[in-house]
This record gives structure tokens, C-alpha cells and sequence, in this order.
């Protein structure tokens, strides 16, 4: 049975996706359902993501029917209310997606709350290793007329922030931890960037666990999700990576096992959309 | 995978009276408040099957055994009403209607004639000997902590046996249909037990 | 990186749960015993932060509610960041609950020695009655405080809403049991649930009245009590001397 399930490690989602490798002495990492070696992991994501930054929100919207926005809009209200003065720093962020929906709550919030001008702001920075999406992000912010004086760009590895221990209330990651090379070691970062009593969050796809479901999901991932890639950004491998990089993410309850193992406590998910994406939230207690 | 810590916290967050005692005091409080809760509403229904058996054959030659037996089941069930009170476990609320029903199932199977009221006493025993054996397992996890209610479930459960026993000696098995009817018992008691625990 | 211990003066250690796992895939040499003991001691620790962040949450009532704000001022004041509330993913009611079971511990604790200085004694039949009356008043004399800052129909919408209502009852029940336990009930009857639904109408009658009670130091809610206890004195006079048999006529007749 020990022996069966090894060679199962590699399509198993209850795995992590690392995997030690017995032929080479390198450590091979999935990318997608190919392996490949953990070096090669995160230039190959670079160049997905470099490829689809422009039609990077206009796919989302075609592949999701929309629905990521709710995902998102949901995502960004479990923080809320966040009291002046919060410190956040949104890891894989680059697009700005979830950072300006927390700038726009926060505005809000401020106005409903009527905070006097004496409170110190709070603050978002926002990270991604990849410079092409940080640049969308930035246009996106200026032809949006945010305040920005409250957002700061920082183009940096989930897996080795160049930044203080203990300098963030909130960590934020959605729809990137699936592309980090080594997804315990982006955990460990986040563990140690936060404040004690900070908060991790983190949206990522999931796995649909309704059998009946699952199914249609599947079908729709494998047989549609590509060739829509391919009409709209003229890119069918990043779409057919994108599908089975989520397929490769560990199921809800490993992740949570996983983000347990950094040493975050009363680690909850919450499954949205019949787990197609999942909430994962933790804190450094 | 061996760590699971979403469950059970929740579970003990429940119904912690006090925020004071530590979770393994919790789930120890649950196991027994569910023990004594399941024992004293089996207690309370064996009474009123050897008094719904009195009321039919209380004059007959089976009569003294019965009303020996009985007497027995009347100590367990004091021994229950005190202990009730005494770690707060409430009683189950199907109390009422165990009331009748063993009532019924005594009266019901003397009417039958003593053998089949007799089938009926070891169908019941049987249950109640392994329930109680069960338990004896499960307190044997801590038995310093579980002292009393060891002592008083092992001497009821040997007096159990010994009523099955007795009932076999009195020609339980040549009831009519003995394995059908004892059957039936059987199922309605374990069922009995089932919701016993739980409401 | 220090990361065990006490970060300034906040609570916060650092202790994995991949200690609790083995490495390899086999999983029995792991010991059951020694697991369940981690985990305790794990629950025991977030328990303790929870209830240090609700204490101090407590504080912070009177102007922020029974609200995610509130519980957002009580972690800043602990040197937590305000993002902590998300502990608490249920948000204020779990404030208002964590006040109604603090306040029945209270009463649970100081109730013997009460009885005794008012020279009642719990195993006389006699005086249950005025036992739980002095329970019932000296409980809800707790929520004062929160009824003379208008605070308290808040919480009581909080804890009526569908989602919250099963726990609130529970805590009711406990309530009630205590005040039971403390009075010498030992009925190992059905007359045990009849004696707490009786005393659970009291208690919530009451707690309403208080809500619209003017009158100084709440004494026309202390008559109300009275009435209500007199009630109940009367009902059990009527059926024979027992709760359990004044109900019945009041279930055959609905």
C-alpha cells in the first residue's frame, strides 16, 4: 500500500507538489501535469504570466462568467472592518485586483465611520514577482483615480520577501500561490512577515468535491477553458497550464495541514462556489 | 493524516458549561453525562417491564422470581436517580414514553404466558449486558477518574447476567418463536439505547 | 528570528503543528495518547487568546456595540492587530455570548454563599422558590450595566436571530440548570425538563421587563418578579405539589 501510493504521489492533490526525486539529485516541483525541476518551475510561470498580462482581467471575466469578481468582492469583505492603521501586503497581487478592492472598502468604511484626519492610514503594498503584471497594476491604479498615496509596489518572490519579520496585520495572496514554486516556503514568508496576531488569507481554486459536479467542472476546465485562451489572448498552453496547475493544488484539507505546518493557528476554509475556490484563513496567534 | 484539530474544539466549544475545565475534562463530562443519561433511562424501562410482568403473572408459580428480579431492577434504577443529580446529567426526554412502552412489553409478552415473558427478560438482559460491557470498556480508559461509576455498572451488569440466566433457566427458549421474538426485542432495545443518548 | 516567547507584551508562540505528524507515510507509530494531549494543549492555548481578546472587547460595548468593532478595539488595546476580529468569524454575538456564559459562570460561583447569607437552605423543599428568585435577581442585576446603556436589546436581537439561536438557548438551559442545581433539584424524572422551561419563562419574562424599566435601581422589575414567582408558587399549589403535574393541564389544554 506504502509502495502504491508513492507512485501515485504525482497526480495525488493530498501530496504536495514537491516531490523528491529519486533519479536526479535536484528536487522536480509540477508544473502543471508535466515535473519538471524546481529552478525551471518559476521561469516557466514568468513566462505564462508575461504572456497573458495584458488580456490578464478580460480572460478572467470570459473563463469565469464573471463570477471571480463575486469570489474577489467576498474574498476582500471577510477582512473587514480593518481599523486605521492596518499594515496589509498583497503577495501576487500585481494586477491590483484585490488591493484596489480593498482601497475602495477602506475609503468607504472610513466614510461611513467618519475616522478623524489624526487616525494614520492604512497601507497596501502590493507584490508580485513578475514586473509585466506589476505594470498592468500601475496603469490600472492611475486610470482608476485611487488614492494612492495609501499603495506601494514591490516586484518580489512570495518565497523570499525582502522585507522586516513582524511588519504586516494582513496577508493577502489570491490566485498565486498555485504558482509559487515551493508553496511551504511562500507560507514560511508570510509566517514571518506577519505581526503576531496577523492574519493570512488566501483565495485560491480548489477542488469540487460533489462527484456529479466535479464533472461538468472538469469538462468545462479541459474542453473549454483552453480554446477560449487561444480565441481571446491567442494563447492556448498558459490557459491549458492554468487548468491543470489547479488540478495539482493541494486539496483543502492538505492546505490547510500546510499552512498548520508554518505554524499558523486556527487555520478555517471556507468553500465557495462548491469548493471550485476555497478561502483559507490563519493567524500567527 | 494524523491531525485533525477542527472537530473536536468545536465539539467541546459546544457544550463546555464552564470555559474553566480543560478539553479532555469536557469530553470525559460528555461520555459520562451520555453513560449515566442511556443507564438510568434503561434502568427506569426494565422496571416497568418486570411491573408490567407482575401486573399479569405476579400470582402465578414464576411469580417470586419475577418479583426477585424486579426488586433488583427497583436498586439499579435508585442507584440512577441518585447519581443523576449527582454529576448533572439530565434525564432523556423519551423518559415518559420508556415509561409505557416498557409497561406495554412487560404486560404484552406475560400475557403470552410466562415462557414468552420470560423470552422477552433475556432478550432485554442480553441487550443491556453488552451495553453495559461496552461501557465498562470504554470508562476502563480512566479508571480513577471513573471509580464509582465502575463499580456501580460492573455489579449491574453481573446482576443483568444473572436475570438472562435465570430467564433461560425458566424455559425462555421453548417460547414459542423464540429467535423471532427475541430478535424483535432485541432491535426495538438497541434502538431505545440509540435515542437515549441522544435526546 | 525570536519567534517563541513574548513579542513586547503580546501573548504568541511558535509551535508547528507538523510536530504532531510523522514524516514517512506510515502512520502507527504515532502515538494516539500523546496527540490528543498536543491537541488539547494547542486548544487550550487559542481558547485563551480568544478569551483575552473577548474581555477585553468588553470594554469597548458601550460605544462600539456588540460589533466586529468592538472586538477589532479590544485585540489593538491587547497590542494585537484590529484584523484578529476575524478570530471571531460569527462577530458580535459571539461578544454577547462570551458576556452571557462569563456571567453565568459568576453566578454559578458566587450563588452557594449568597443562599447562605440570606438563610435559605437548598435541601428544604420549602424554599426553592425564594432560592430562585434570589438567583434570577442577582443574574440579571449582571446584564445591568448594558441595559442603563441601552446596549442589551441589542444583544437580545443579536442572540434571537435564527443562526444564533440555538447556542443562546443552550447557554439559557445551562442557566437555568445551575439555578436548578442550586435550588437542591435532584428530579431524575421528566419533571426535570418542566422545572427549567418554567424557570427559563421566568427568567425571560423578566429580562424583558427590565429592558422598559424606569423605575430606580429596576424595582418594578423586582415586582415583577415576584408576580411571576408567585405564579409559579400558585400553579404547583393547583396540580398537587409538583411543576411536573402543573404542566399538564397546561399541555392538554394547547
Amino acid at each position: 500500500m506504502h509502495v502504491s501510493s508513492y507512485n501515485k504521489a504525482s497526480n495525488d492533490p493530498n501530496f504536495e507538489n514537491v516531490n523528491s526525486s529519486t533519479t536526479s539529485k535536484e528536487k522536480t516541483v509540477d508544473f502543471g501535469f508535466q515535473t519538471v525541476l524546481a529552478s525551471e518551475k518559476a521561469e516557466k510561470v514568468h513566462k505564462v504570466f508575461e504572456n497573458v498580462a495584458s488580456k490578464y482581467d478580460l480572460m478572467n471575466d470570459v473563463m469565469s462568467v464573471g463570477i471571480h469578481r463575486i469570489w474577489k468582492d467576498y474574498f476582500v469583505k471577510k477582512m473587514f472592518p480593518l481599523p486605521p492603521g492596518t499594515s496589509i501586503i498583497d503577495v501576487a497581487g500585481g494586477t491590483g485586483d484585490i488591493a484596489f478592492r480593498m482601497l475602495q472598502s477602506i475609503e468607504r468604511q472610513n466614510k461611513h465611520f467618519d475616522v478623524s484626519g489624526t487616525e494614520k492610514n492604512s497601507s497596501i503594498l502590493i507584490s508580485d514577482i513578475n514586473q509585466a503584471m506589476l505594470d498592468v497594476g500601475k496603469e490600472r491604479a492611475s486610470k482608476m483615480n485611487l488614492q494612492s498615496d495609501m499603495l506601494s509596489w514591490l516586484c518580489a518572490d512570495a518565497q523570499q520577501l525582502p522585507l522586516a519579520d513582524n511588519s504586516f496585520d494582513l496577508y493577502t495572496i489570491a490566485f498565486g500561490i498555485r504558482n509559487v514554486t515551493e508553496i511551504s516556503k511562500a507560507l514560511d514568508e508570510a509566517y514571518r512577515v506577519l505581526r503576531p496576531g496577523g492574519r493570512f488569507l488566501c483565495l485560491e481554486f480548489s477542488h469540487v468535491n460533489n462527484p456529479l459536479l466535479k464533472q461538468v467542472y472538469d469538462t468545462y476546465s479541459f474542453q473549454i477553458i483552453p480554446p477560449l485562451g487561444e480565441v481571446f489572448a491567442g494563447d492556448w498552453k498558459s490557459y491549458q497550464y492554468l487548468v491543470e496547475s489547479i488540478r495539482k493544488f493541494p486539496t483543502q484539507d492538505r492546505f490547510k495541514e500546510m499552512i498548520e505546518e508554518a505554524g499558523f493557528r486556527s487555520v478555517k476554509y471556507e468553500n465557495l462556489s462548491f469548493g471550485v475556490v476555497s478561502i483559507h484563513s490563519g493567524y500567527k496567534i | 493524516m494524523t491531525y485533525r484539530p477542527q472537530k473536536i474544539p468545536q465539539l467541546f466549544r459546544q457544550f463546555a458549561t464552564s470555559t474553566k475545565i480543560s478539553p479532555k475534562e469536557a469530553r470525559e463530562n460528555i461520555t459520562r453525562d451520555r453513560f449515566l443519561r442511556v443507564d438510568h433511562a434503561g434502568e427506569v424501562g426494565a422496571d416497568r417491564i418486570y411491573a408490567g410482568q407482575m401486573a399479569v403473572l405476579g400470582k402465578s408459580d414464576v411469580g417470586s422470581v419475577i418479583q426477585h428480579m424486579w426488586d433488583q431492577e427497583k436498586e439499579h434504577r435508585k442507584k440512577f436517580d441518585e447519581l443523576l443529580p449527582k454529576y448533572r446529567a439530565r434525564p432523556t426526554v423519551m423518559l415518559p414514553i420508556w415509561n409505557v412502552a416498557g409497561f406495554a412489553l412487560g404486560a404484552g409478552s406475560a400475557m403470552l404466558g410466562p415462557k414468552m415473558a420470560m423470552a422477552c427478560t433475556a432478550a432485554v438482559e442480553t441487550v443491556i449486558t453488552d451495553h453495559y460491557n461496552d461501557q465498562i470498556r470504554e470508562l476502563m480508559t480512566n479508571p480513577e477518574e471513573n471509580g464509582e461509576l465502575l463499580k456501580v455498572i460492573s455489579k449491574f451488569r453481573d446482576e443483568e447476567m444473572e436475570h438472562h440466566d435465570t430467564a433461560i433457566l425458566h424455559k425462555a427458549e421453548e417460547a414459542p418463536l423464540y429467535q423471532v421474538f427475541a430478535q424483535a426485542v432485541k432491535i426495538g432495545c438497541k434502538g431505545a439505547i440509540w435515542i437515549s443518548e441522544r435526546i | 528570528m525570536a519567534l517563541s516567547g513574548l513579542t513586547g507584551n503580546v501573548l504568541f508562540r511558535w509551535t508547528p503543528a507538523s510536530r504532531y505528524q510523522s514524516t514517512d507515510a506510515f502512520t502507527d507509530d504515532v502515538d494516539p495518547k500523546e496527540t490528543q494531549r498536543l491537541k488539547d494543549e494547542e486548544t487550550v492555548y487559542e481558547t485563551e487568546i480568544r478569551h483575552k481578546i473577548l474581555d477585553a472587547a468588553l470594554g469597548y460595548v458601550d460605544i462600539s456595540g456588540w460589533s466586529k468593532q468592538a472586538l477589532a478595539e479590544g485585540s489593538e488595546s491587547l497590542g494585537y492587530p484590529g484584523v484578529a476580529h476575524g478570530l471571531f468569524p460569527k462577530g458580535g454575538v459571539e461578544l454577547v455570548h462570551h458576556f452571557y456564559q462569563q456571567s453565568n459562570e459568576r453566578l454559578a460561583s458566587e450563588l452557594p454563599a449568597d443562599i447562605q447569607e440570606a438563610q435559605l437552605d437548598p435541601l428544604k423543599a420549602k424554599d426553592d422558590l425564594k432560592i430562585l428568585r434570589l438567583a434570577v435577581e442577582k443574574r440579571l442585576r449582571m446584564n445591568a450595566e448594558h441595559v442603563f446603556t441601552g446596549k442589551w436589546t441589542e444583544a437580545m436581537g443579536l442572540m434571537a436571530l435564527p443562526t444564533n439561536a440555538p447556542s443562546s438557548l443552550k447557554l439559557l438551559a445551562h442557566l437555568v440548570d445551575d439555578m436548578w442545581h442550586h435550588a437542591g433539584d435532584t428530579s431524575p424524572d421528566f419533571s426535570w425538563y418542566a422545572k427549567r422551561a418554567v424557570l427559563a419563562a421566568v427568567y425571560k419574562s423578566t429580562e424583558l421587563s427590565m429592558m422598559q424599566d424606569k423605575s430606580e435601581d429596576f424595582r418594578s422589575t423586582w415586582e415583577f418578579l415576584d408576580r411571576r414567582i408567585e405564579d409559579v408558587r400558585k400553579g404547583i399549589a393547583m396540580a398537587g405539589g409538583s411543576i411536573g403535574q402543573m404542566l399538564i393541564p397546561l399541555i392538554m389544554q394547547s
